[in-house]
């Protein structure tokens, strides 16, 4: 993993909701601290668990050094908080004190901070680029807030972006008129466009938004900026993606739309975790076993058999490309740093060892035995 | 305040992700239509995750999957498009609305408004407003638990916010048809594990808090093994070979951290229901599975 480490500041984790990427987040932060790297873990909405092994709670945005560490670098964590974040970078970045007051009121902004408008998602990058310029540490390991799909984690700048452009403000506050032909076309249909919104809405919920593009002007151009400072760290050499995700069909071929979308986008893919792939206490009993347990067991060996299947297509298709690696279900809980260590260990030498084959490229065929992979 | 048609009932599946929400509103919805009542099956966003399970394609009207059993796909566009052409009426406005460049990215980004569409569709058969909506039952398959709370709270939110107006009196309708116990009643999925078990027992008291709504919970994948606790220790102690040592050890701490989430869930809510484990890698055969499983009651653990 040191080579994964070594060549990235910013790694990202990105996957759907429920395959473990905080305890996944704060695993390589473990590893990275291991190897020796200042390393900071951005997390959202941990566990309590959780929480508590890395010595944060909801109050500490500022990174937390973590306790009870014997590392040969140093981890520490912060958590993200979307609301406060969002408020204080409107109020940093004002050109007009008074307006950005005025902004935090309105209550169409109120709404836009909440967790539907995607602004979680806009915050942890607003907060990944001010902590990325601020070079306080060797590495930094960026948990996503839990999204239906993990693509509206990257669409959602963009998407606050294009509603605080110069363009889609002056149209709202009606700047837009001219004298020319054309300009009096797009004037008229911009009139019936407005008033289907008022019609649908009512005027009262045109006043807000009208008082809400009216006091935006003072944060727009911050916003234009920071948001090319995003692209520019998201797709940086130096920044890679993890693919976090579950073992059943769904959630692989969530995973694989994904992907193909990482790819497409330019973004720099360097790896893919399938958490929960298989049990290594799974392995054949002798034939002298009580039927019973061979019957229990037999069912559970199916049961992780049958997974395989998605599991090869998914790895033939992608490993030639990036490692694909497998973590066991652990059956004792992770808890404590103690136990994040143990996950943190499983995850490094499932890696290291994905990745020595993925460079040998060995083919696998899919077999019985497959059942326990090592 | 009584609504235009009082019996049809909405039913809300949420949970923390991956604790098989899909699988297990898709079995609710199955044994309701088999039952004789007119089931729909929603599910939210943009993609299909029943398409694959059913094989047919799902798309915003319904699809007939089988006698009183149909999936919709119901994403904020078009429940947005549906709701201005019933206010508006004329198509050629409506297109010109939807095909603005910066209404689209007004649309894309601003907050609750398509929540709002998609909630204003998902009550309006209770409200009979816009197209009609015949089902006996709405299974919604919907987000997980924060997502979910935050879509409940959006017509409140837009209610508070535009008193006057179509759009706040619709918010206030809709705000109301959730909160009322006779028309929506909630089902939180959870696992024998600790974090979607304290994850469902924190959205359970949100939803009576903010909502008055109380919840039943079901415990999904409980592993029910033919085997006690005492057989598998006993085969344990009379073996040396190291594969029946670990997958005993397996077995055991399996059911151990099983008995230790289920009775923290059960000091909470003794009146969860479980569903079994399913020991199948295939969507269809799950649901089915949960579909004729019995609801074990927490008593008999």
């Amino acid at each position: 993993m040191q080579q994964l480490f070594k060549a990235h500041k910013v790694l990202i984790c990105v996957g759907s909701g429920g395959v473990g990427k905080t305890t996944l987040s704060a695993s390589l932060g473990i590893c990275a601290a291991q190897l020796g790297l200042k390393t900071l873990v951005m997390t959202i909405d941990p566990s309590r668990r959780l929480k508590v092994a890395l010595g944060v709670d909801s109050s500490t945005v500022k990174p937390v050094r973590v306790p009870g560490q014997k590392y040969s670098g140093e981890l520490w964590a912060c958590l993200l908080n979307a609301e406060e974040i969002f408020r204080d970078f409107i109020i940093n970045s004002s050109t007009n004190p008074e307006l950005a007051q005025q902004l935090l009121k309105n209550r169409l902004y109120q709404q836009l901070s909440t967790t539907l408008s995607g602004s979680q998602e806009f915050t942890s990058l607003l907060q990944l680029t001010k902590i990325t310029q601020e070079q306080n540490y060797d590495l930094i390991i960026l948990d996503t807030p839990p999204a239906q799909h993990a693509i509206d984690f990257l669409e959602a700048p963009e998407k606050i972006r294009a509603l605080f452009q110069d363009r889609v403000v002056r149209w709202f506050v009606g700047e837009e008129e001219g004298s020319s032909f054309i300009q009096k076309i797009i004037a008229r249909s911009t009139h019936i466009v407005l008033s289907a919104l008022e019609r649908i809405t009512g005027s009262t919920f045109m006043k807000e938004l009208n008082h809400f593009f009216a006091t935006v002007r003072t944060v727009q151009a911050k916003i234009s900026e920071r948001t090319e400072i995003v692209q520019e760290i998201l797709h940086a050499e130096s920044t890679g993606f993890l693919l976090v995700t579950g073992f059943d069909e769904a959630k692989l071929r969530e995973a694989e739309a994904l992907f193909g979308y990482l790819d497409s986008n330019k973004y720099h893919l360097r790896g893919a975790f399938i958490n929960r792939a298989f049990v290594p206490a799974l392995r054949p009993l002798p034939a002298a076993t009580e039927p019973k347990l061979v019957a229990e067991y037999a069912q559970w060996a199916t049961f992780y058999q049958s997974r395989e299947v998605f599991f090869q297509d998914f790895t033939e298709k992608w490993q030639a490309r990036v490692p694909v690696v497998r973590l066991p279900e652990l059956s004792q809980d992770t808890s404590g740093l103690d136990g994040l260590e143990v996950f943190a260990h499983e995850m490094g030498s499932a890696y290291t060892q994905q990745n020595g084959h993925n460079n040998v490229s060995t083919n696998h065929k899919p077999g019985a035995e497959r059942v326990q992979p090592r | 305040m009584g609504f235009a048609n009082e019996n049809q009932r909405i039913v809300f599946i949420t949970g923390k992700g991956g604790v098989g929400k899909s699988a297990i509103a898709a079995a609710i919805a199955q044994k309701y239509a088999l039952g004789g009542a007119k089931t729909l099956l929603v599910e939210l966003g943009e993609h299909s995750y029943f398409e694959h399970v059913y094989r047919r394609p799902i798309r915003y009207e319904p699809t007939e999957i089988k006698p009183n059993f149909y999936i919709s796909l119901w994403s904020g566009e078009p429940c947005l498009r549906e709701y201005v052409f019933h206010l508006i009426r004329v198509k050629k406005i409506v297109d010109l609305f939807f095909e603005n460049k910066i209404m689209r990215t007004f649309i894309r980004a601003a907050p609750a408004l398509k929540e709002l569409a998609v909630l204003g569709k998902i009550t309006s058969g209770i409200r009979k407003w816009g197209p009609p909506l015949d089902f006996d039952y709405i299974v919604i398959d919907a987000f997980s638990s924060g997502h979910f709370m935050a879509l409940l709270r959006a017509p409140k939110g837009m209610a508070d916010l535009i008193a006057a107006g179509p759009m706040g009196e619709q918010s206030r309708l809709i705000d109301e048809v959730l909160r009322r116990t006779n028309l929506c009643e909630f089902k939180i999925v959870t696992l024998p594990e600790e974090l979607p078990v304290s994850e469902a027992i924190e959205l359970h008291s949100e939803l009576v808090a903010e909502m008055g709504q109380s919840a039943e919970i079901i415990c999904n994948r409980v592993y029910q093994s033919a085997l006690s606790e005492g057989d598998v220790k006993g085969f344990q102690a009379n073996t040396n070979d190291r594969a029946t040592r670990d997958f005993t050890d397996f077995l055991l701490r399996t059911l151990e951290g099983q008995k230790t989430n289920l009775s923290e869930l059960k000091s909470a809510h003794p009146g969860f229901e479980t569903r079994p484990f399913i020991f199948s890698a295939q969507g269809l055969e799950v649901i089915n599975q949960l579909q004729l499983s019995k609801d074990h009651h927490a008593a008999t653990f």
